[in-house]
């Protein structure tokens, strides 16, 4: 579990990876609270996500709703399988502008 | 990634039975035959489900599922009961333990599959 | 609510229009040729489609006329009453005052004094000719039988109370502590899913909170979804057994009381308006529904006022005052469409003309037909560089023709839903409770197919209705759940889409139809029948084994059009039934009418086309193998195989060649062989149809030019199988009919 904040081009990059459930939910808020607070677009990497349920899902609403509101750019730069499966399945790709999952 | 099963009875044969549906079902199970050795099971490693016994010998269900709920580890851990068409009693002090969920026993392994269904994605 | 009829009435007044030409047409047909059944069946097939259509719009003034009228053609039809020639005379009176009434309707009058005299006048002529000719007992029950019971009566009964979705709503709110328990939501809706099929889902995120807000254990999600699925109340239940302590759980039951979606409403803790529309998107309500079930909240309240009742609940009030004025509500929920969809980028589509679409596969087509020309004229002249240049050219050829049928194709589901409208309506009138399941709604097929069986579809769904589910306390009387099942049912098989219409009604009866199918001559007396030829016997023309005729479609007609119909698409219709279980009828279509992978044959010096995806196996006739003269099957391996050689089919002259190869060919099950000379390989064939000329012709499906310019018949492989296995005369003199044309 590691995020990195790179601060370039004026956007938040955040890199999440492992889990993002109810065990690591509260981590995962902070770090999220630290990019929202840095000015600029928001970028996530969710290409590391090994699973996610609706503690995790709700945290990216949350975010996504906030920077709109703020008027901030967000994009999901790379997402991984089972995370596109679950937007997928609540019916969030287009909420998250993303495309389905390739059939494996 | 299989998910992982902990199963907690005293009977040999019901771990059995329901490790076989568990595993042909694409679960990885780990088992306890009571609650302390059970606890002992409980080390760090990721487990996502909880199928628990209520009477068994050195550690009951209700006193196991209380002390699951005690390790940071575990506290989010779903917790199925194992009860008896007789046991509401049990079955409540399990639900105010954390065991939110429950299945009665005798029970096909059918119906244990679609209860774990319920609370773990494949 | 008016505006939904408006389209189809306008359909109805075209329809009945055009069957009134075609019964003129016969009836003048007729004068001179007056026991010609088919022409017979085609007068009365035209007044029973206009009496059933009009039947669900509650035209009664048109039904009670075409009642009676179709009861006398009813008897020419079974030979009780013969074709007088003063009969056509009455007939075309009888066209022309349908005419009329049809105008009426179409310029939106009630029928004058004048008009009603006529109908009046025709009835009681033709009520006078029933009487002369009836049987003993049977004459009064079918003019009873239109006028009992107004249908629209029961229509405004059963539409006020239950809502039009046949699928489950479930709304689910997780309790705050849900996550922290172990359970997440996402779990249980998989779960749900496996116990049918999530239609549509909605995440409800009006409720999550901006991150510093959020405690991230809590769960602020909510869901709202429909539920297509065959499994009971108590299954869908138990779903969410582990959570309903503390989470709010809403279940509501295909055709649902409306009642429970306005409680629904009214108990969530969600934005009323941001909910309903949600309901509507779900495919739950429809608009109307909502509408109407904030409506008669309003009228309720006035209600309570009046007869000095108890004031509604403080949620109602609060439902009311956000939603009392309905056309401030749709105003209110088009701008939310907008907005939403000017924010999330909605899938961008362009609306084309369906003639432009055709245009461009007819296009396709003759480059497929000019591609092949090329790669024939590569192949002979062997430059290799030209030969693989073809062959790229040809590649693209293809994924351009797949595209391009690719734009045709549309989903069934569209289809489908109609019917829940006509089940619905049906059911009302016939008094029955039916419930209506649909599957394999996302199954696609090409638009002109679509377009296609809408009618046979309905025709068989009527049927279905109407002699398959049996009424409510028979059923209860035979042990069945009192509400009735049909299923529509969709899918894709080796290259053909398969539309199922089941029912769980009583299924029908070999012995009835046996002995019925004697009484009319269509099978000799102890001729013994499979299971299979006697289901088959339903679809000759004018075969009812209804005991009872009813208003809707009792007289078996329909199925014999069914069959037509679909034959004609190059498709096929069979049924299987059990006794006391139910009935399925099951249609098999190609997906695309426009082109198919073939595989050319030559006998003599013909080419044929048989479609690839019905052969099975091509193998060389071994000498010692060859059939002795006259044998109509061949040893396969061991295996009895009958088999035809084309050369006797088509009667092509001169002596088949010492070698002879077998196309083994096959279709629903049953295997037949064609002897042929020769076997030339697969072939991209763009079927072209057959002038009216060759319409008399078995065993051919259409033609397609070949790369060389020449002329190739497209073998009809049901027909022939059929032909082969079945061991009918076959058709003569098929070569001296091409060469005259």
């Amino acid at each position: 579990m590691n995020a990195s904040d790179l601060k370039n081009l004026g956007s938040s990059h955040v890199v999440i990876t492992g889990e993002m459930t109810i065990y690591t939910a509260r981590e995962w808020r902070d770090e999220l609270l630290a990019a929202l607070a840095a000015p600029g677009d928001v970028e996530l990497d969710l290409s590391g996500v090994s699973d996610i349920d609706a503690a995790g899902i709700q945290l990216l609403v949350s975010l996504r709703l906030e920077a709109a509101d703020g008027d901030r750019g967000f994009n999901v730069r790379a997402a991984s399988k089972r995370v596109l499966e679950a937007f997928e399945f609540c019916r969030l790709l287009r909420f998250f502008e993303l495309e389905p999952a390739a059939q494996a | 990634m299989a998910k992982t099963i902990l199963i907690v009875d005293d009977s040999a044969s019901l771990r059995q039975v329901v490790a076989i549906a568990l595993r042909g079902a694409g679960y990885e199970v780990l088992e306890g035959c009571d609650g302390r050795d059970a606890l002992g099971k409980l080390d760090g490693r990721k487990v996502h489900l909880i199928i628990s016994d209520v009477n068994m010998p050195n550690m009951d269900g209700i006193s196991f599922v209380k002390a699951v709920k005690q390790l940071p580890a575990y506290r989010f851990t779903p917790v199925i009961m194992l009860t008896t068409e007789a046991g509401e009693d049990k079955k409540r002090e399990g639900q105010a333990a954390g065991a939110k969920a429950w299945v009665v026993k005798p029970f096909q392994p059918q119906q244990m599959l679609g209860a774990v269904a319920k609370l773990v994605l494949p | 609510m008016t505006d939904h009829f408006e389209d189809p009435l306008q359909t109805f007044i075209a329809e009945s229009r055009e069957l009134l030409q075609q019964m003129e047409d016969a009836l003048l047909e007729v004068e001179g040729n007056a026991d010609d059944p088919e022409t017979i069946n085609a007068i009365f097939r035209a007044a029973h489609t206009i009496k059933g259509s009009a039947g669900l719009f509650s035209l009664d003034h048109i039904v009670a006329f075409t009642h009676v009228a179709e009861s006398v053609l009813d008897r020419i039809r079974a030979h009780q009453l013969a074709f007088e020639p003063a009969f056509g005379a009455l007939f075309l009176e009888v066209c022309d005052q349908l005419g009329a009434l049809i105008d009426g309707l179409a310029a939106g009058e009630a029928p004058d004094d004048a008009i009603s005299a006529r109908s009046t006048a025709l009835t009681a002529r033709l009520q006078a000719v029933l009487d002369r000719g009836a049987t003993p007992g049977a004459q009064s029950a079918g003019t009873d039988a239109a006028v009992a019971g107004n249908p629209a009566e029961h229509l405004m009964a059963a539409g006020a109370d239950t809502v039009a979705s046949g699928l489950w709503h479930v709304s689910m709110r997780p309790g705050a502590d849900l996550l922290r328990n172990g359970m997440d939501p996402l779990s249980i809706l998989n779960y749900l899913g496996t116990l049918g099929e999530i239609v549509s889902l909605e995440t409800v995120i009006g409720g999550v909170p901006p991150l510093s807000a959020l405690d991230p254990e809590t769960c602020y999600l909510g869901f709202d979804l429909s539920f297509a699925s065959q499994a009971d109340a108590a299954t869908v239940n138990g779903a969410f057994d582990f959570v309903r302590e503390d989470s709010l759980v809403r279940i509501i039951p295909p055709y649902g009381p409306l009642d429970d979606y306005r409680a629904l409403v009214r108990d969530l803790p969600d934005d009323k308006l941001l909910l309903g529309e949600m309901l509507v998107r779900c495919g739950s309500l429809t608009a109307d529904e909502l509408a109407l079930a904030l409506r008669t909240q309003e009228a309720r309240a006035e209600a309570c006022q009046i007869t000095g009742e108890l004031p509604p609940l403080i949620g109602e009030v609060l439902v009311e005052q956000q939603l009392v004025d309905a056309p401030l509500v749709d105003a209110a929920l088009d701008h939310q469409q907008e907005a939403r969809k000017a924010r999330a980028g909605e899938p961008t589509l362009i609306r084309v003309d369906a003639a432009k679409l055709d245009q461009l596969i007819n296009l396709v087509g003759e480059l497929i037909i000019a591609g092949a020309g090329a790669q024939l004229v590569a192949r002979r002249v062997k430059v290799p560089a030209l030969v693989e240049a073809t062959g790229v050219l040809s590649r693209l050829v293809e994924d351009v023709r797949d595209s391009a049928l690719n734009l045709r194709m549309v989903q069934i589901g569209a289809t489908f839903s109609r019917f829940r409208r006509v089940v619905r309506d049906v059911a009302a009138e016939l008094g029955k409770d039916i419930q209506l399941d649909i599957r394999g709604g996302e199954t696609e097929l090409d638009k002109t197919v679509v377009e296609k069986i809408g009618d046979p579809l309905t025709h068989i769904v009527r049927n279905a209705l109407d002699h398959g589910i049996e009424p409510a306390d028979v059923r209860a009387a035979r042990g069945k759940p009192r509400q009735g099942r049909l299923s529509l049912n969709a899918y894709h098989e080796s290259g053909s889409i398969v539309i199922e219409v089941s029912d769980d009604g009583g299924g029908l009866r070999k012995e009835r139809i046996l002995q019925k199918a004697v009484e009319r001559g269509l099978v000799g007396e102890g001729q013994v029948l499979s299971d299979k030829e006697i289901f088959g016997l339903v679809f000759e023309p004018g075969f009812s084994t209804a005991a009872q005729v009813s208003n809707l479609s009792g007289r078996g007609v329909g199925m014999d059009v069914v069959k037509r119909n679909i034959l004609a698409l190059r498709g096929t219709v069979d049924l299987d039934s059990v006794e006391g279980q139910g009935t399925t009828v099951r249609l098999r279509l190609p997906l695309t009418l426009a082109i198919i992978e073939g595989f050319l044959i030559g006998a003599g010096s013909a080419s044929y086309v048989v479609p690839l995806e019905q052969v099975l196996e091509c193998i060389e006739l071994p000498e010692k193998d060859k059939p002795e003269q006259g044998a109509s099957y061949l040893n396969l391996r061991g295996e009895v195989l009958p088999f035809v050689r084309l050369r006797d089919l088509f009667d092509i002259p001169g002596e088949a060649p010492r070698r002879e190869n077998v196309v083994v060919v096959q279709y629903a099950g049953e295997r037949a062989g064609l002897v042929v000379d020769q076997l030339f390989g697969e072939f991209q064939t763009v079927i072209k149809p057959l002038g009216k000329v060759f319409s008399h012709i078995r065993c051919i499906g259409g033609s397609t030019i070949l790369g060389s310019g020449e002329v190739a018949l497209i073998l009809d492989v049901p027909g022939l199988v059929r032909q082969v296995t079945e061991r009918q005369p076959v058709s003569r003199h098929l070569s001296s009919t091409l060469s005259a044309a």
